[in-house]
């Protein structure tokens, strides 16, 4: 008896083979086109067009700005789970460089920020620096750096942004615990970094 | 063992037919957090699965020992097509390779153990496959002679 008059004969089963045959090869094409998706999202996500302002308020603070573009050309959203903005002047002027701090914003997984699928979002961070404590190094600094010759302001200072993105491809989950697993977190997170206009 | 052209033929065409399965549980079980639907590495599940993946192979094959090369033959296609699966992003979408080590023993190293399984349970399987034909062919003629 030939092999498909055999198969015809047992319909039934060979049906029933055939259908969940068809199941797994469906279910085992559509995973990986996900997990080509989640290959696209790690290598195609980027910051890009960084602007950094300073600017001084007739009132005597500080105004810094920050906004940098946030390319996600995959077909899966990124989900954050922390963004942070950092800025700092530095102060080289003595035999140890210093950082002083200005001003800081932090961005956890409990906001829901999404960026969606083949999409570009801006991301802006404003803080007005009024603080004494904060205000006080910064114009000693600037008053520093104009007595050795070089005009310097609240304003012109070199600032140091440092901006932090770190976000879950679609959602997958991420917290795997056990140690031969951590790469399934690991395969599905981006950390993307900006920082003194370096991309990483 | 005895081979002819037809046994080779139904050999392969239980190997394509019950291969996809077999693909599938060793994708998922690298990437149970990406793979849809997912059995999350549950092994009972997969040794219970690869049972079922075993039985056609049992149901349509008298012989015992071609049943069990069948098994081989799936299981050895299937972890093919899985890692045909598990490299389609960097072959045919060019992305760069994530994997820390090397990586086709990551992937062996990840899977060792369903393989095992996959054999054992599909061993299981066609013996239970057989005693169902068995079972099915005794009530088919105790059927036809009561009639």
């Amino acid at each position: 008896m030939g092999v498909l008059s055999d198969l015809r004969k047992r319909w039934f089963v060979t049906g029933l083979t055939l259908a969940v045959s068809l199941f797994f090869a469906a279910a085992l094409l559509y995973s990986t086109m996900t997990y080509v998706d989640v290959m696209e999202a790690r290598q195609g996500v980027e910051l890009r067009g960084a602007v950094e302002g300073a600017e001084e308020l007739d009132d005597g603070s500080l105004l810094v700005t920050f906004s940098v573009e946030v390319y996600n050309p995959s077909d899966q959203d990124l989900v954050v789970h922390s963004m942070s903005w950092t800025v700092r002047a530095e102060n080289s002027s003595g035999a140890v460089v210093a950082y002083l701090p200005v001003t800081s914003a932090y961005n956890s997984s409990s906001e829901g920020v999404v960026f969606g699928s083949e999409s570009a979002r801006t991301v802006t961070y404003e803080a007005v620096v009024s603080d004494p404590a904060v205000l006080g190094p910064l114009s000693a600094l600037a008053g520093y750096m104009s007595s050795q010759g070089d005009e310097t302001t609240l304003a012109s200072i070199h600032y140091s942004h440092d901006f932090r993105l770190v976000a879950y491809i679609g959602g997958f989950d991420h917290d795997y615990q056990y140690s031969k697993e951590l790469y399934l977190n690991d395969l599905v997170r981006i950390e993307r970094t900006y920082l003194d206009g370096e991309y990483s | 063992m005895r081979m002819r052209g037809e046994d080779w033929r139904r050999m392969g065409v239980m190997a394509l037919i019950s291969a996809p399965g077999v693909a599938f549980l060793f994708f998922d079980f690298l990437f149970p957090n990406l793979s849809s639907p997912s059995l999350e590495k549950n092994m009972l599940v997969v040794f219970l699965l690869a049972i079922l993946f075993g039985m056609p192979s049992g149901y349509l094959t008298r012989r015992t020992d071609l049943a069990i090369l069948t098994v081989i033959l799936y299981v050895f296609l299937g972890y093919i097509v899985a890692i045909a699966a598990y490299s389609a992003p960097f072959t045919v979408y060019d992305f760069s390779i994530v994997f820390p080590g090397l990586y086709f023993m990551f992937f062996l190293n990840m899977t060792v153990i369903p393989l095992l399984l996959m054999v054992l349970g599909g061993f299981i399987g066609v013996i239970v496959g057989q005693l169902l034909a068995e079972s099915m062919d005794r009530e088919e003629t105790s059927q036809n002679f009561s009639k």
